[in-house]
């Protein structure tokens, strides 16, 4: 693999991220819940694991 | 979260908080991409020296009037667990004193200015401000002065120094 690529591959991963960052808050805020709902699952699933927090949870708002 | 807002904003005009401002990753993810996070930070000055013992105690009082539930240090307000955070440093002050207006859910606010945020994710030191500090400086755009005079004010140089050829 060239150099070039990895650079190439680097910088567009650096465009999408900052891209990202300039989405609306409100939709990341829509991101937050659905990465909370994904992150309860996984608890969930590993409850034997040590260090689960069982205080984390699901946001319940309207919007 | 608009809820939410207007229930906190409502402790200004009762004159409950004299200011306050969104903090932690609620603030931060307004500036970088959003991950998982449980809790809405809030900086806030309560404008009183009355009550040291128990400086949040009219807040919790109010929680209990509004039926909003109380976790240890968080409140439940419309949903969503809410920590209030009494300035605790002269830097996480300065940071409240200079803090944003925004409007957010046709709501006004107000949030800590980036370059805050990072000086303060290098004053904690915690592994998640570290990964999230290296993304403000890819996805943020912070103003680089404003950035290094906050840096040079509370002493962080030798901090910043450490982080930036660890991970910059």
């Amino acid at each position: 693999m060239n150099n070039e690529y990895l650079k190439n591959l680097s910088d567009h991963k650096s465009v999408f991220h900052k891209k990202g960052a300039k989405t609306p808050y409100e939709e990341k805020f829509k991101i937050i819940i659905e990465l909370q709902k994904m992150s309860i699952e996984m608890q969930n699933r590993n409850a034997k694991r040590p260090g689960r927090d069982k205080k984390r949870c699901v946001w319940r708002v309207e919007n | 979260m608009k809820k939410t807002l207007i229930a906190i904003n409502s402790l200004l005009d009762l004159g409950i908080l004299k200011k306050y401002a969104i903090a932690g990753g609620m603030a931060q993810f307004y500036y970088i991409e959003p991950s998982v996070t449980y809790d809405l930070d809030l900086i806030v000055n309560i404008g009183s020296e009355e009550n040291s013992l128990t400086p949040l105690s009219q807040i919790y009082t109010w929680a209990e009037k509004n039926n909003y539930l109380t976790d240890n240090e968080h409140i439940m307000i419309e949903g969503i667990p809410v920590q209030f955070l009494l300035e605790y440093n002269p830097l996480v002050s300065e940071a409240l004193d200079n803090s944003r207006n925004i409007s957010l859910f046709e709501v006004n606010t107000s949030i800590l200015e980036p370059e805050y945020l990072m000086a303060i994710m290098l004053q904690t030191r915690r592994p998640a401000d570290y990964e999230r500090l290296i993304r403000f400086f890819s996805e943020a755009d912070p103003d680089p002065v404003k950035f290094n005079s906050i840096i040079n004010k509370f002493g962080l140089e030798e901090k910043y120094d450490a982080f930036r050829r660890r991970f910059l």
